[in-house]
């Protein structure tokens, strides 16, 4: 089983660098095979909303960067991880980058999800999803901001489970350790 | 009163001067100017590009009393860039003693029905005002973008009516400096038509207009590929 963990940090965020390790433990124990990308370091432009993936290149975007990795990345994995500083309750500019560059897993075709209109995936394959998010200082607001665009996130791509964890900066390794574990846990990835 | 005033429209889309966002933005900002409120027009995805960009943006930013962010709903919010325009925004205002007293309205349009798929992009525009200090003036969540199609709203005929009686109250606030009422925000966000209607079309207008396009680029037999399928 493939799992992604898609790094929205900023320079020097040792909390989700942290976050990251232990996620990274945590399912490799349980024989996941994981792959991490820093997405600062990686060369991906604004998706453009150009349909280009839609009705030129189906599924695959028409700009040539790192970008083109994120959705070919996401459209294999079983498990999607995000890490982000929570950034006005929402995806760091970083993460969203990456984020918005998976519209290829989708098709332009419409179906109801509870009633509500969302695009068809793609591909058959259906990705659990776990965020993580970074807060400075306890928010509720934000962290109420937060954990309804992952649920959002999780509807569009259809997700057969889904989960967030809100973890504040100055969290040590045993506390992150605890609350990514019990995300871990009830979205069945790890026992 | 509001003579000295000055707005800046902030378009949120990479579609720039053919946008929906663009559109229903300049509606409000040409009402804004016949109430002596002088305006001004930044595209986001144009200006975090580059240093000199992001300077521009900034200074675009601190002229205004009056923000107007006008931006397409991408995955459940804001699009990437977009946010950058906003992460850069913030961290000047924090970084500034005595930031300026500024408010924003913001507008977020999807192709979607239901305009409440807007409703989390709308939170995030809020909190980033909150969080930057910038009083919230309100916003309109928009959906079925595809009724505009990126042209002027008096060109759309009457579906719109009710946008553009909500931008006119809209515009009403902004000029007193008042919060733009919730009456205002309902006419702005109510369907262009009855929902199940909308929905109705959607999925199936939609996949024709997406099959047509396809066609035209010789692709259309390709729109199921899975270039990316491991099994």
């Amino acid at each position: 089983m493939k799992a992604v963990i898609f790094d929205g940090s900023k320079n020097n965020d040792d909390t989700i660098g942290t976050i990251s390790q232990v996620v990274v433990e945590q399912l490799s124990s349980a024989r996941w095979n994981v792959e991490t990308i820093i997405l600062r370091h990686k060369r991906i432009a604004g998706c453009t909303g150009c349909f280009g993936c839609w009705i030129q290149t189906p599924g695959i975007c028409i700009i040539d960067d790192d970008g083109r990795g994120i959705a070919k990345q996401a459209a294999q994995a079983d498990l999607l991880i995000f890490l982000t500083p929570i950034t006005f309750g929402g995806y760091s500019s970083e993460l969203k980058k990456a984020v918005d560059r998976t519209l290829p897993v989708l098709l332009p075709y419409f179906t109801l999800v509870n009633g509500e209109v969302h695009h068809r995936m793609r591909y058959k394959r259906r990705q659990r999803l776990a965020v993580v998010g970074v807060q400075t200082s306890p928010d509720p607001e934000s962290a109420h901001i937060f954990e309804a665009l992952v649920e959002r996130n999780a509807i569009n791509i259809h997700s057969p489970a889904h989960g967030s964890a809100v973890i504040i900066q100055a969290s040590g390794a045993r506390e992150i350790r605890e609350r990514t574990g019990r995300l871990l846990k009830n979205i069945g990835v790890v026992a | 009163m509001s003579q000295n005033k000055r707005a800046l429209l902030l378009v949120g889309s990479p579609k720039c001067e053919k946008s929906n966002s663009e559109a229903i933005g300049t509606y409000l900002m040409e009402l804004l100017g016949e109430k002596g409120v002088v305006w001004d027009r930044a595209y986001s995805y144009r200006l975090t590009r580059t240093a000199d960009g992001r300077e521009k943006l900034l200074n675009d930013v601190h002229r205004a009393d009056i923000l107007v962010f006008a931006s397409p709903l991408y995955i459940d919010s804001i699009p990437s860039f977009t946010i950058k325009a906003m992460e850069l925004i913030n961290e000047h205002r924090r970084s500034t003693e005595s930031p300026k007293e500024q408010k924003l309205f913001v507008v977020v349009n999807s192709g979607f029905p239901e305009p409440a798929h807007n409703q989390t992009a709308l939170a995030i525009y809020r909190r980033f005002a909150l969080e930057s200090g910038l009083k919230w003036a309100g916003g309109a969540r928009i959906g079925w973008g595809m009724a505009i199609d990126g042209r002027p709203l008096d060109s759309v005929g009457g579906m719109v009516r009710n946008l553009k009686k909500g931008l006119q109250l809209a515009a009403e606030a902004l000029a007193a400096n008042i919060q733009v009422s919730k009456e205002a925000e309902e006419l702005m966000s109510k369907p262009f038509m009855p929902l199940f209607l909308a929905k109705l079309m959607t999925s199936v207008a939609g996949g024709v207009g997406w099959n047509r396009q396809a066609r035209k680029n010789g692709v259309k037999e390709k729109m199921y590929d899975k270039p990316y399928e491991t099994y």
